[in-house]
């Protein structure tokens, strides 16, 4: 497969994981400009695993997701007393608090002479496990979308249950959701601990892709596209954002005619497609039809 | 399968890095950028025959710029190397250069690229 091509996908399934994860907090109702935070930590602690301490590769993303989750959850705790902008704006403070935190932190051990580890706007470098261990490019990419597959499978058996159906309900109407007895606080909490699992998982996988990592790479620029992904994609199902994503890098990535206007193109067809179809092109109504296979 | 061979290879093949400066020249046709570059061991010594693709990505925007990676070629100078990068817009960019040969390795360096050309930035 052509190198070019290879990079695109990995890029594609990367962004879907992140996507999916501020997918998952539009769906219990809440909008996080933050979630490229805990790509951060799951990309700094799955590097530190690896890199520093020679951890195998599934041992640190491991490590990642758990850093992302407990982040996930101890911001929760506080931030879902809030609800619409003021939570929206919650996250994105806590996604910059943790930016310019990286911006500062110098954490560096001497590895085969060599001295690794966060350097502060310098960034990580030498995470290279999958250079180190001869991983192909085509190998790692059946690695980020085997990934990718069993987080969709598992993400389509959750809707499915009980837990998927009452987050639906708490994302329609929270204090409706309550007031038929649904925990909707407890819910919200549990997806967003999740949910910064899920963009760590990301976040782990991206740097051993890049092999380097530094704050830059969490604006809010990131934040804001993986929150657009699932608003172009569509509420609907854990297919949207990943269409979203698709749409934006694979598609308008194939046509390298507008691709030096792509922020442009993505900007205006948020916009389009937010007033035409405010819950995305694979929305619930449209979900539903095609589930049931009515018109 | 692929889980459990990863689990299994503990053993690196990290051997001596290889280290990298670059400088572009913008050329006459927009966002083109011709690019020279000085490989070396960790010791300044120049590295001959290495055989590697000079890829792009932008730092503010990971992962969204796709930019087709370039074959660079060898120069007569020690340790030279060449290559002409496409890119999609000014500002700072992390270039990749990904080795095949003498071993399978990867640098990554940072230039701000404008109208004039690519420098180093941090």
């Amino acid at each position: 497969m052509d190198e070019f091509l290879i990079g695109v996908l990995s890029n594609i399934g990367l962004m879907s994981l992140l996507a999916l994860s501020a997918w998952l907090l539009l769906v219990v109702g809440e909008i996080s400009f933050g979630q490229q935070a805990f790509f951060a930590l799951g990309a700094y602690a799955a590097g530190i695993a690896t890199a520093l301490y020679g951890w195998p590769l599934p041992l640190g993303l491991f490590a990642g997701v758990v850093v992302g989750a407990l982040a996930g959850f101890a911001v929760a705790i506080p931030t879902m007393r809030l609800t619409g902008l003021a939570f929206a704006i919650a996250t994105l403070a806590f996604a910059e608090l943790m930016r310019l935190l990286l911006q500062l932190w110098v954490f560096q051990r001497e590895v085969d002479g060599e001295r690794l580890g966060p350097n502060a706007v310098e960034g990580f470098r030498g995470v290279r496990w999958v250079y180190d261990h001869d991983l192909s490019a085509l190998g790692y990419l059946g690695v980020i979308w085997g990934i990718v597959v069993v987080v969709l499978a598992a993400l389509f058996l959750c809707e499915r249950s009980r837990i998927g159906l009452a987050c639906r309900a708490v994302g329609a109407d929270a204090e409706l959701a309550e007031a038929q007895g649904l925990p909707a606080a407890r819910l919200k909490i549990l997806v967003a601990t999740v949910a910064g699992g899920l963009a760590a998982l990301g976040g782990g996988l991206y740097v051993h892709l890049a092999t380097y990592v530094e704050p830059q790479h969490f604006s809010i620029m990131l934040g804001v596209h993986a929150l657009a992904y699932g608003l172009i994609g569509g509420l609907g199902t854990a297919l949207g954002p990943i269409l979203g994503v698709v749409l934006d890098i694979g598609l308008l990535e194939a046509l390298q005619e507008i691709a030096r206007y792509r922020m442009i193109v993505f900007g205006g067809a948020v916009a389009v497609l937010l007033i035409l179809r405010p819950r995305g092109l694979l929305d619930e109504a449209l979900v539903r039809r095609l589930t049931r296979g009515k018109p | 399968m692929i889980w459990l061979w990863l689990m299994l290879s503990s053993a690196a093949l990290g051997q001596t890095r290889l280290d990298a400066a670059i400088e572009c020249a913008a050329t006459a046709r927009l966002m083109v950028y011709d690019c020279a570059i000085a490989l070396a061991d960790r010791q300044g010594r120049p590295v001959d025959g290495a055989k590697f693709k000079l890829g792009a990505d932008m730092p503010s925007m990971p992962m969204a710029h796709n930019v087709r990676p370039v074959e660079a070629d060898s120069t007569d100078a020690p340790g030279r190397y060449r290559a002409r990068l496409e890119l999609e817009m000014e500002g700072e960019w992390a270039l990749r250069l990904e080795f095949s040969a003498p071993r399978r390795d990867v640098v990554v360096k940072r230039l701000i690229f404008d109208d004039k050309g690519g420098r180093e930035g941090r």
